[in-house]
Formats: structure tokens, sequence, C-alpha cells
């Protein structure tokens, strides 16, 4: 069956025709909600932010370029800074910047964020190696391999070239893949 | 070499989206042999890493919560609204335009031939002056094409500018107000009523209006020159109409098949307008040294310089307008370089015409020849960025955390917009200056010590800040606290 590309379906949507939002929704809305739910670890705030993000859109989107940015990437942007207004409203304490749906935690074991990941994943290994990455570098692997971004996606949500987020994938690979090998954790 | 890092990037990314194993890559690319432990590891990571995906229930929920919004979405509706208007003005009643016309006309009989000329010349002090209203306003509803509307609001505004340079040398400062904004308002409406003609008609009447701002451009200056910032503002959103009109005309020109001839009945000819209204020339490109500024006083990118290249010897300026086409300053003289022929430059320090820093926000520069009405084909675009950015939201250590060895990992997020950041801790809950280590310029939202004597036993306090590409700061973060205590 042809599937739409986002560009058409995002004109569409522009002229709020209700089945091109409904399909930009159905395309997305599972990313965001899995992103958000990475950074905030609770169902029900999840929810709430994902939900918000996609409200944003309908209220922004004369101001949207899709000719200049994937539809993925400015939700994933607005569905970010919404993440830190809800941190910054209720004072919690963001949790690790990427987490495995294999184990879902429901609650945070203490306040060290390297411990949030190593709890939110299941394989030992990966446990280890991923804490030896940076912050940055965990953020562009859960993009890359958790939301299946492309690297210019990737760029637009972490406001960085795309050379520079290919350089910062490779440079995560090598060091797992050395890590991995090792296993001397 | 460039060949095997692109078809390596493609595999990373089939792999990412679990179209393809790293098996498959590697059959299908030899020359990927080398890179196989990474491909391996990918496709352990797309593995791994799963996404949590939210349950039916919340996901139709949500769905239709937007649907139902994106009903309500009020671009719609206004839309419909503006298209009711419309129709509602074309279809008015004839009988209705003629009752009210009826009225006015009983109206002005009333009002007596003698008092009416001799309201002709009063000011808004006088008793005589709402006479003088009335009459104008008789007149306008006896105007029944939008040309002719047009143009006798241009001759209100005139006269409302007359009224005001006399009220100006009186020192009547609430008449001059009163004045400078009717003759705005009535700028505006002819302008508008211009939007409803065809468009020759639409052409010559703003024409008109450009004639006028060209004479009153120097009326204009004198009054904003002591004038009260309520003033000065009113004068910018005149000259910001004159600057509609001017690139109205340049689009209907540059649009229309067939130029006006000398049988069209214009009351000023296009011809008389090429000779005031020149382009510049050779105007091959204008640039600037920030594309984002702050123009804030903290000596970090404050002002920005715009360079142009064109033909020698022009007397060039620039105008600088918001999005919205607003004139925002005007007359920003260009100085010929003396090295570089043909290179003019200019500085903006972000402020508008009455002196005030401008709001955050694009703004477009355009390049004329000095006195003229019409723009080089050229334009480009700054941003001016005041907001600084969030303060950075602390993650680790936690409050209160207690290190058994001599290090600590600090961790924080912050807004996308912040691109450096400063960490100061401190042995000092108030961060005095001898019991604190700044460090700065740190391009990573971490920071990594482990070592005496930056990090020895004890309490420690910590606080970040964070600053955006054109230098403005953020609050600091909350302050937390940790402890370095060794195990004998």
């Amino acid at each position: 069956m042809h599937r739409e590309d986002d560009r058409g379906l995002v004109k569409r949507a522009k002229n709020n025709d209700k089945e091109a939002l409904g399909l930009l929704y159905d395309r997305y809305f599972g990313k965001v909600y899995g992103y958000v739910y990475n950074k905030v670890f609770d169902q029900a705030a999840a929810e709430d932010i994902a939900s918000h993000a996609f409200l944003r859109v309908l209220e922004t989107f004369d101001r949207f370029d899709e000719k200049r940015t994937s539809f993925i990437s400015w939700v994933l942007c607005i569905a970010h800074n919404l993440v830190i207004d809800y941190f910054r409203k209720s004072a919690k304490l963001p949790t690790a910047s990427l987490e495995s749906g294999i184990e879902k935690i429901s609650q945070r074991a203490n306040d060290d964020p390297v411990e949030f990941v190593l709890n939110g994943i299941a394989n030992r290994e990966l446990k280890k190696v991923l804490s030896y990455l940076t912050v940055e570098q965990q953020q562009v692997i859960f993009l890359k391999f958790g939301l299946g971004l492309s690297n210019k996606e990737i760029g637009e949500v972490i406001k960085k070239k795309r050379g520079a987020v290919k350089a910062l994938i490779f440079r995560a690979l090598k060091m797992l893949q050395r890590l991995l090998d090792e296993k001397s954790f | 070499m460039k060949r095997v890092f692109k078809t390596l990037e493609k595999c990373i990314d089939l792999i990412a989206r679990n179209e393809a194993k790293a098996e498959e890559c590697l059959n299908n690319y030899p020359s990927l042999a080398d890179y196989a432990a990474v491909l391996n590891t990918a496709a352990f990571l797309s593995q791994s890493i799963e996404l949590a995906v939210p349950s039916p229930e919340v996901f139709e929920r949500s769905k239709k919560k937007f649907l139902g919004a994106a009903k309500a979405e009020p671009a719609l509706q206004v839309t419909k609204k503006r298209a009711q208007a419309k129709v509602h003005f074309l279809h008015a009643p004839l009988r209705k335009i003629l009752t009210r016309a009826a009225a006015t006309l009983v109206a002005f009989s009333m009002l007596g031939g003698s008092v009416v000329v001799a309201s002709a010349h009063s000011l808004p002090d006088s008793p005589l002056y709402s006479v003088k209203l009335t009459v104008e306003k008789v007149q306008l509803v006896l105007k029944t094409s939008n040309y002719s509307k047009a143009q006798f609001y241009l001759n209100l505004a005139e006269k409302r500018l007359e009224e005001a340079q006399k009220l100006a040398k009186d020192g009547d400062s609430k008449g001059l107000k009163d004045c400078l904004k009717a003759m705005t308002d009535n700028l505006d409406e002819a302008r508008k009523a211009a939007n409803l003609l065809n468009p020759k008609e639409k052409r010559e009447i703003l024409t008109q209006i450009i004639k006028f701002c060209e004479r009153k451009e120097k009326t204009f200056e004198v009054l904003a020159l002591k004038a009260s910032p309520e003033i000065k503002n009113i004068i910018g959103k005149a000259l910001g109409i004159c600057n509609e009109a001017r690139v109205a005309v340049k689009v209907t020109t540059s649009k229309s098949e067939k130029p006006l001839t000398e049988t069209d009945s214009l009351t000023e000819t296009p011809q008389t307008v090429e000779e005031t209204t020149k382009t510049p020339e050779g105007l091959s490109e204008i640039t600037v040294n920030f594309p984002v500024f702050s123009p804030n006083g903290d000596k970090v990118k404050d002002n920005i310089s715009i360079t142009v290249r064109a033909d020698v010897g022009q007397n060039l300026m620039a105008d600088i307008f918001d999005l919205k086409g607003n004139l925002i300053k005007f007359n920003l003289v260009l100085k010929e370089s003396s090295t570089k022929q043909g290179r003019y430059t200019t500085t903006w320090g972000g402020e508008n015409n009455q002196g005030e820093i401008v709001s955050d926000g694009f703004y477009l520069i355009k390049v004329k020849v000095a006195k003229s009405s019409l723009y080089g084909s050229l334009e480009t675009k700054v941003e001016v960025d005041l907001t600084p950015p969030e303060k950075p939201i602390l993650i680790s250590p936690a409050e209160g955390w207690v290190s058994k060895l001599v290090m600590a990992r600090f961790t924080w997020d912050s807004s996308t917009d912040a691109c450096l950041f400063v960490l100061e801790y401190s042995r000092d809950e108030d961060f005095s200056s001898d019991k604190t280590t700044v460090v700065s310029d740190l391009n990573m939202k971490e920071y990594f010590i482990m070592s005496d004597p930056y990090l020895s036993e004890g309490v420690w306090f910590w606080r970040v800040k964070a600053i955006d590409k054109v230098g403005n700061t953020s609050a600091y973060s909350e302050v937390r606290s940790f402890s370095v205590a060794i195990e004998s």
C-alpha cells in the first residue's frame, strides 16, 4: 500500500485535514510517548506530555516549515521542552537519558542517573557499558536505535550538525564494541 | 574511504530501523569487513533497546483529544468569519447606504454654510473643530467608490499632519499626538482602500501614498526629534505604512502585464516615480557578521555590521523591517570602505527609530539609494535574541550524595539553545570567591573531577549556569551539596 510521505501529510494537516492529522498521530505518537517515558519514567506523565506535545503541534503548525525540519524531530523538540517544564514545575529529578523498555521501572531506586540507566536496562552487559558513555552519546544512541531517527533528524533534535551526530554515533559504537569485547567490567 | 563511510552510515541506518541485519550488510558490502564489529554492536543495540509503548487506551484517548482540538482549531473559524464579512460587504443593501448618505446630508445642511467654512482651518482646541470633523465624515460617506475614498483618506492624512505641525509649534503635545494618530489612521485607511482596487488603480493610490511620505519625510523627522516615545511610535507606524506601500507598488509593477501609458489617468505617472525612486546599482551581496546577535550591552555580539557590495559612488542606506513589514529603523547610512572599492558598511545595534532596543525575533535588512523609494533586490535576515537560556536542571550528584572516593561526576540538563556552561563548586554555600572553583566554557552537560587537591574530603556545594550562542547567560541552577568521605 502506498505510504504518503510526511511532507504531504503535513501540508494537508496544516489545512486542518483530519485524515492527515490522524495519520501523523498514528505514525508518531508512539515514538513521542517512548521518548518522553524514557525521560520521566512515569506512565501518566508520559501520556500527559506526549498528548500535550501533539496539541502544541496544532497551535503552532503555521510556524512549522516542513521543508527545513522533519515532523518527528519538530514534535520531539516540543516534547523535550515540555519535559523540561515538567521537571521545573514539579521540581522532580530528571532520570537518565537512556532506558530500555525491556524492564520498565516504576520507581526510582535512588538519585543517581547512572543507576537509572542500570535499572532500566535488562541486559547486564549493556547496563554496564552504557554507563561509560557520555550523556550526549547515550542520547544519540537512544534516538538512533530506540526511535530509528536519521542522523539529520537527530541533529535537529539535539541541535547538532549531521556530521557531528554521525561522529558521535560512530564513536559511541566503537567504544561500546571495545567494552563489550573486553568484558572487563 | 569516503564511500566506505557512506555505506557504513547507510548500513547503520538500516540496522537501527530493523530493516537489515549486520550479516546482510556485510554480505552486500564486502568493503565493510573491517567494520563488522561496529555493525554487530549496532545490531545488538537495536535489539536490546526497546521503546516504552503507550497502552491502546492511552493511544486512543489521546488521539480523540488531539482530533477534537483539531476540529476546534481557530484558523478555520477565522477564515470563515472573514469570508462572511466579505460577502456581507459585497452584498450590503443599497438602501442602507442611501439612508446613511441622506442622514449625513441632513446633518451637513443643519450645520450651516458659514460655520462649515469657518471651521475649515480650526485646530483641535477650537470649538469649531468638531464641526470640521463632522463635515469630513459627511464628505466621506458621499464618496461612492473605493478609489475616491482612498484619495479622500489621503487628503485627510495631509490635513491632520498640517494640524500636527501647528500644534507642535504651540507646544500642545496632547493635540499633537491626537492629530498624528488620526493622520496615521487615515493613511492606513487609504492603503486598505487601495487594496480593494484593481491593480492599475491600486498602483495609482499607492504611488500617491509614497509621494505623500516622501514630501513629509522631513516633517516626520522634525516632529520625532523631541517627541515622546508614544509620538515616536505613531510616526514609526506611519513610516511602516509608507514602506508597505513601496513594497506593494514594487510587487504590482512587477506583476503588471502592461506598463501604464500617458493616456492612463494617473495623478502622478510612473515615469515621475522612476525619477525619484532608484534601486541601488550593481548590488551583488548583503552580508552581516553575525546572523544572530544580542544587543544587551554585555559587549558580546551587541551589534551587527552590515556589508553591501554595490557599484561605486552611490549614496546607500539600509532600512530594517520586522517580518510583518513594519519599518523598524530607517536611513542607516552605509559608508563606502576606503580600502575596498564598492564595499559599503554600517552597523546596527538593535535599536528602533525611537532608540529603544527591539524585541526578540527576525528582522530584514534592505538597501536603497538614499531618499529613494525602491529597495535593491537583495535582502538579508538577522535574528535578535535577548532571551537567556533556561537555568540548568541539575541531575547528579543528588543532594546529600556521599562519595567514598575522591571523585565526582557532575551532570545537568538544559534548554537546547544553551551551548556553554559554567560549573562552580565550592566549600562555601555562598560561593565566596576564595573557596570556589569556576570551570568555564564547558561545552558538555557533564564534568568529571577525581583527584586532590581539586576535591578533598568534606562537604561541597555546586551549581551551574548556561550561556547561549550570543552570550545571554541564564540564572544559576539550584545549589546542591555532596560530601567526600574516604573509607579508611
